[in-house]
């Protein structure tokens, strides 16, 4: 090792060296307290230009809306929530939060007993919102949500993100949004023929959504036209002769309103003109949870989604969406099934579900690329639930041998597989085949993309050529052998 | 015959009895009045006659029938009720009215007819109110509306008709008038009616028996000489009246006084004697009566209006037969009570030849040492009536030292005064 | 006996009567067809005639079909309860309005006074914030249910309350009516407190409209409401005579105790009908027994059955006005009662003078 020869006596340089040690490890040292308090005091601008300084990185979060806390969990922040509001109820951990009972004109006494140090409220007034200053009083930074649209709700994302130290989550997750989002506009803008949706929130009497309602908004930018769009209201009650003679394709209804559960045949039994809507002869009556399509966070995109999926199937890479209504009550004496036909074909058995949620099944033309060892079966699945917590369901996706024959699938290598977000891969259920009728099984309790594959056969008969005409060839050559070897023996 | 026969009745309003043990009938054709103070339970005892209020002891029959046996449309066809002056605010015409006098004789979906029409307008026309079938209730006057309230009654074709004060709220040529229907209606169609009066004079005249009612019970029930006594009303009314028989009318008539309650001040030990007449002595008599004096008087002829005075204040008095010259006699009992006089005052009364002893009276009393006061106020020569007789008398008065005052409100100071000199 | 000229028009005024009738019947049948006629789907008039007249047993065979079953559905199934619902409540609102002023001698009663229409309210409100009933009878059926339970409990607290003995004092009603009534209004009030998302449903229901409507409701309003009528008609004259004071009646024959408690039973049980189909629709049973009274005379032989017209044919335009004029919002017809109502009688007012009953 060479002797650094920067000085003529050698205890200078050993200070420097001790110098420099000490430096590093100092430097180490602060960077280790760091992280957690660095950025703040933060200021930051709500959606009603009111200016918020949170002084440290905020520990104890109160979320007064289901869309705000939805957003506070999606940055990682679960574990930073002190209390909720009855209606929050995603991620299911949140089922453990303390409750703030009123979301219309919060408590501030209540918000106060649980002594936090950030509080997100959603505001249903606007600008000039009493129950602000109200809140005010308490002292603690207090940051009032009021989006209304897509843009909005990134906005907040990232707000909240600035607010709470997680910058830089939130700007991933926005950004993903943002690219889902796009992507359903850049397909649906130059679309020619835009589906007559109805979407329908209670009956009797009618309640429909108009413009400024969420709802409304989503219908719009996936490519279809809300038939109250001209209404004046987000709320609309309009006679029912409207709806018969606006001649909507679509219907959409709402699940999660107590006391509301309208399906086809619901809607059928109506009568007087109601059969014949274009959407109850072709069979269109879809139902969304009411979580997916009504609340400003993460999952709207969501929602926004499976309604592109319905209002626009073959733009979206969706050959077909079913969808079932679980009923808790039900589920507690029997199984629900959903039977995918066309298509696909799949059975879906419910066998316990917590919530009375919609659970929407889409066939998806392409899916998350299939290992190299494995082929896909059939089509990929989608399913997804506004409501997924405590459902277990089995899956059966139904096979044909000779579509196994013509993919060299081997029957016994067939299982269902999932796709893992988190691991980025298609990951097996424990899967049973049934050869006699032709299907394979698993149970599931998570939602996610599905998919029937099964490992290549070896190549044993892997030839272009079919096995007839290889015999055929084979021996009719050996008869030709045959024939010259006699032949030759004569002379 | 009779139609209406009510059997000691007690009525009671909650736990307070308000008729107690009434019991009288009326007869077809008669007029009967009920008078009584207020609180005395005439209204109530129309109401338990009209089947409005039941009462707890006791029957009301029509016509032999219980009342209250029958339904109320069975009594409405035979017994009708005149109210006190209804206030009506609404549109009906008169015809209206009266034509909702048939209602308890139509059936429930029945509409009204011609004969229903008929009765109508003859009630109408009895109390001359047909003109006015055609105008609404509000534009009459109060007295047309009676009319229209009777000619309903009428129109319920009653046997018996009851009557609520029905004159108080008019003016007196309706009054008259009112009562002169009633009258005849009563004898033409053989209704028995009975009438709650507050006039007295009214009542009267037109009734031919009355009842008197007093904290609920019958005070006095019989002719109407029988149960208008001054005694009855004192007694029921508190008041101080005087019954007479009316000249023209023949019907008694009454005159209330001040009420006994205007209590004299202590009487004073002075006996004054007064000679007056032709009205000059009420005043000075009624001012020295509420002084409290001890008050004689004389002599005064029966018909003079001093007299009556005396007579309502019960005050002893030498009298004279009417439009006689005073006797010899009578000037000795004048003169008598001079003597027992302490003062003597003279009013401002005319003197002519049958008086003229008055004058002379007076004299007598100067001249015998008794104070005289005089009352002055119109010049002597232009009261005597004498031919100078009196003027002279007069002179001589003054003269012996009589006292003289312009008006009798003066009377009193200069009583006082006499009073101190004589009892000091 | 020659009848004078007065007897001659009292006796025509019972032809004149039939007449107004007759003229109020053609001015409702008229609004009833315009009704049908308007709406979303464009339908010409003539068809929806057609069609309306096809559904009468009788008469179907004269009337060939010339139009398709989605517009019949829509005429039969859409349009024309909510049309005969709207005659029903005008219908019943009307004669129990008139039924009141005439019983309370006050110009001022309502169909309401009695507190009938906060007892629905509340009831109606159970039934939709607490969905009391649904699973039983299904949310259709629940909520009328609920809101006649809701008025007729109250029509008997009201009576019991203001008994005396065998009588019923009609002041005494009066306060009672006020007092539970008020009593209800709160309570419908901490309900919206508490309600949540559902306090739009019931707010609308309060405000009063047709968008109910069907024809299970009318099996049961149409023959309460006839027969109500019917009863109350019966009644006519000895409303007249009451006018003049309980006493007077009593002593013209009319057995007033009877009556009165008759009148106020039948009245709130067809006013509670009304309310139940159709939530809390003001003015019609304050204004239009004043209206009519102004046109055709206080007799209430008259008045009831061309009251009774006239609401029907009132209530009919105004819900049609209703649901046209902010397509596609229906709003609630209540709220058009009162504003096009109003206005019109204080010009009635002034034309004629002073309100009088």
């Amino acid at each position: 090792m060479m002797k650094l020869k920067l000085f003529r006596d050698a205890r200078p340089t050993k200070a420097l060296g001790i110098l420099t040690a000490l430096t590093i490890l100092a430097g180490l040292f602060a960077f280790r307290n760091a992280p957690v308090n660095a950025g703040f005091p933060v200021t930051v601008i709500d959606d009603l230009g009111r200016t918020v300084t949170i002084p440290n990185a905020p520990t104890r979060i109160v979320c007064v809306s289901p869309g705000v806390t939805e957003i506070v969990y999606a940055l990682g922040l679960g574990d930073k929530v002190v209390g909720v509001d009855i209606y929050s109820d995603y991620p299911p951990e949140v089922i453990s939060k303390r409750r703030i009972r009123d979301i219309y004109t919060p408590d501030p006494d209540e918000i106060a007993a649980l002594n936090p140090d950030l509080v997100i409220i959603y505001s249903f007034f606007g600008p000039g919102d009493p129950n602000v200053e109200n809140l005010e009083r308490l002292g603690v930074p207090l940051i009032v949500t009021c989006p209304t649209s897509f843009d909005d709700v990134f906005r907040d994302i990232l707000l909240i993100g600035n607010a709470t130290g997680r910058r830089v989550e939130a700007g991933a997750l926005t950004n993903t949004l943002k690219e889902r989002v796009k992507r359903v506009r850049d397909l649906t803008c130059n679309v020619t023929k835009k589906p007559k949706v109805y979407f329908e929130i209670w009956y009797p009497p009618i309640y429909t959504v108009g413009p400024g309602s969420w709802p409304h908004h989503l219908i719009e930018i996936a490519g279809g036209i809300n038939i109250f769009g001209n209404a004046s209201t987000s709320w609309v009650n309009p006679v029912e002769e409207e709806v018969i003679v606006a001649k909507p394709d679509i219907i959409i209804t709402i699940r999660g309103m107590p006391g509301y559960h309208e399906t086809l045949e619901t809607i059928k039994m109506r009568g007087a003109g109601w059969e014949e809507i274009p959407a109850i002869k072709n069979g269109k009556v879809y139902s969304l949870d009411e979580s997916l399509v009504g609340r400003p966070g993460p999952r709207l995109v969501d929602g926004l989604e499976i309604m592109a999926g319905i209002l626009h199937p073959e733009l979206f890479n969706v050959a077909a969406t079913w969808t079932l209504d679980l009923n808790t009550a039900e589920l507690r004496f029997s199984t629900q099934k959903l039977t995918l036909q066309a298509l696909v074909r799949a059975d879906i058995e419910v066998l316990k579900a917590a919530n009375n949620g919609s659970l929407v099944v889409s066939a998806l033309l392409s899916g998350p690329e299939v290992p190299k060892t494995l082929k896909l079966v059939g089509k990929y699945l989608k399913i997804e639930c506004g409501v997924p917590s405590g459902l277990v369901f089995t899956l059966k996706v139904y096979y044909s041998k000779s579509e196994l024959n013509n993919l060299g699938v081997s029957e016994e290598s067939l299982k269902i597989y999932y796709w893992s977000e988190e691991r980025a891969e298609w990951l097996p259920l424990e899967s049973i085949v049934n050869r006699d009728e032709g299907y394979v099984k698993a149970v599931v309790d998570h939602l996610t993309y599905f998919a029937l594959m099964g490992e290549a056969q070896p190549n044993v008969l892997e030839t272009p050529i079919p096995l007839w005409v290889v015999l055929i060839v084979v021996g009719v050559l050996s008869l030709i052998c045959v024939v010259i070897y006699i032949a030759a023996r004569k002379h | 015959m009779v139609l209406l026969k009510v059997c000691g009745v007690d009525c009671y309003y909650g736990s307070v009895k308000v008729l107690e043990n009434v019991s009288f009938s009326v007869d077809s054709g008669e007029l009967v009045g009920l008078l009584g103070p207020n609180g005395s339970g005439k209204t109530t005892l129309l109401r338990a006659i009209s089947r409005t209020l039941k009462p707890k002891v006791g029957t009301v029959l029509l016509n032999e029938a219980d009342i209250f046996s029958m339904k109320s449309s069975e009594v409405a066809k035979r017994l009708a009720v005149v109210p006190q002056s209804a206030s009506l605010e609404f549109e009906f015409t008169a015809l209206d009215l009266v034509l909702m006098g048939r209602h308890p004789h139509m059936g429930r979906f029945e509409r009204e007819d011609q004969t229903d029409l008929e009765i109508a307008k003859e009630a109408m026309m009895l109390t001359n109110t047909w003109h006015l079938a055609e105008k609404p209730i509000n534009e009459l006057s109060g007295g047309e509306r009676q009319l229209v309230m009777i000619a309903r009654a009428l129109a319920q074709r009653p046997k018996v008709l009851l009557l609520d004060e029905p004159t108080s709220h008019l003016d007196i040529n309706n009054q008259i008038g009112i009562m002169d229907l009633l009258k005849k209606i009563c004898l033409e169609k053989n209704i028995a009616a009975l009438a709650v009066f507050h006039d007295f004079n009214l009542a009267a005249r037109y009734c031919d028996s009355l009842i008197l009612l007093h904290k609920g019970k019958i005070f006095a029930i019989g002719k109407v000489e029988e149960v208008l006594t001054e005694e009855n009303l004192q007694k029921v009314f508190n008041v101080e009246v005087i019954v007479r028989r009316h000249p023209i009318t023949n019907s008694l008539y009454i005159v209330p006084v001040s009420p006994l309650q205007e209590t004299k001040t202590s009487p004073k030990n002075l006996r004054i004697h007064v000679i007056c007449g032709g009205g000059t002595g009420t005043p000075l008599l009624k001012l020295l009566y509420r002084n409290g004096y001890y008050i004689t008087a004389g002599v005064l002829n029966l018909l003079d209006s001093d007299y009556e005075e005396c007579m309502l204040l019960k005050i002893p008095t030498v009298s004279e037969a009417p439009f006689s010259p005073i006797t010899e006699e009578n000037h000795e009992k004048n003169l008598r009570m001079i003597d027992q006089a302490d003062i003597v005052i003279l009013s401002n009364v005319c003197f002519g030849k049958g008086n003229i002893k008055n004058l002379e009276a007076a004299l007598y009393a100067v001249e015998k040492g008794k104070k005289v006061a005089v009352v002055d106020e119109t010049p002597i020569h232009q009261r005597d009536f004498t031919g100078g007789i009196a003027e002279k008398l007069y002179a001589m008065l003054k003269e012996r030292g009589a006292i003289v005052v312009k008006n009798c409100y003066e009377i009193p100071t200069i009583l006082e005064k006499l009073e101190n000199m004589i009892q000091p | 006996m020659e009848s004078s000229r007065v007897e001659i028009a009292y006796l025509k005024r019972f032809a004149k009567w039939s007449l107004i009738l007759a003229v109020l019947s053609v001015i409702l049948l008229f609004s009833m067809g315009v009704a049908t006629a308007i709406g979303p789907m464009s339908i010409p008039f003539d068809k929806a005639l057609k069609i309306i007249l096809h559904q009468i047993p009788l008469i179907d065979n004269f009337v060939p079909v010339d139009w398709g079953s989605l517009e019949e559905s829509v005429i039969v199934q859409l349009r024309l309860p909510r049309v005969l619902s709207a005659v029903v409540v005008g219908v019943a609102l009307s004669i129990a309005g008139v039924a009141f002023q005439c019983l309370f001698r006050n110009p001022m009663a309502d169909p309401y006074v009695l507190g009938v229409a906060s007892g629905a309210g509340f009831g109606a409100a159970l039934a939709m914030i607490l969905r009391l009933g649904f699973s039983v009878f299904g949310a259709v059926y629940a909520i009328p249910l609920m809101a006649s339970i809701g008025a007729i409990s109250t029509v008997f607290l009201v009576y019991g309350i203001a008994r005396t003995g065998t009588e019923l004092p009609v002041l005494r009603l009066l306060l009672a009516g006020i007092a539970v009534s008020s009593f209800f209004s709160a309570l419908i009030s901490v309900m919206m407190a508490l309600a949540g998302e559902d306090l739009h449903v019931v707010y609308m229901w309060l405000l009063g409209g047709f968008s109910l409507s069907r024809w299970e409701y009318l099996y049961v309003a149409v023959p309460t409401v006839i027969m109500g009528f019917i009863i109350l008609y019966a009644f006519a004259r000895d409303f007249n005579i009451i006018l003049l004071g309980e006493e007077q009646a009593k002593q013209l024959g009319v057995e007033v105790e009877k009556v009165k408690k008759s009148v106020l039973i039948i009245a709130s049980i067809i006013t509670a009908v009304a309310v139940s189909i159709s939530g809390i629709i003001g003015f019609i049973g304050l204004i239009v027994p004043h209206i009519m009274r102004i046109l055709v005379g206080p007799d209430h032989r008259i008045l009831l059955p061309s009251s009774a017209l006239a609401g029907a044919s009132i209530l009919v335009l105004c819900d049609t006005v209703a649901r046209s004029i902010i397509r596609p919002i229906a709003l609630p017809t209540g709220i058009i009662t009162t504003m096009l109502g109003c206005p019109f009688f204080i010009y009635l007012l002034k034309r004629s003078g002073k309100i009088r009953i």
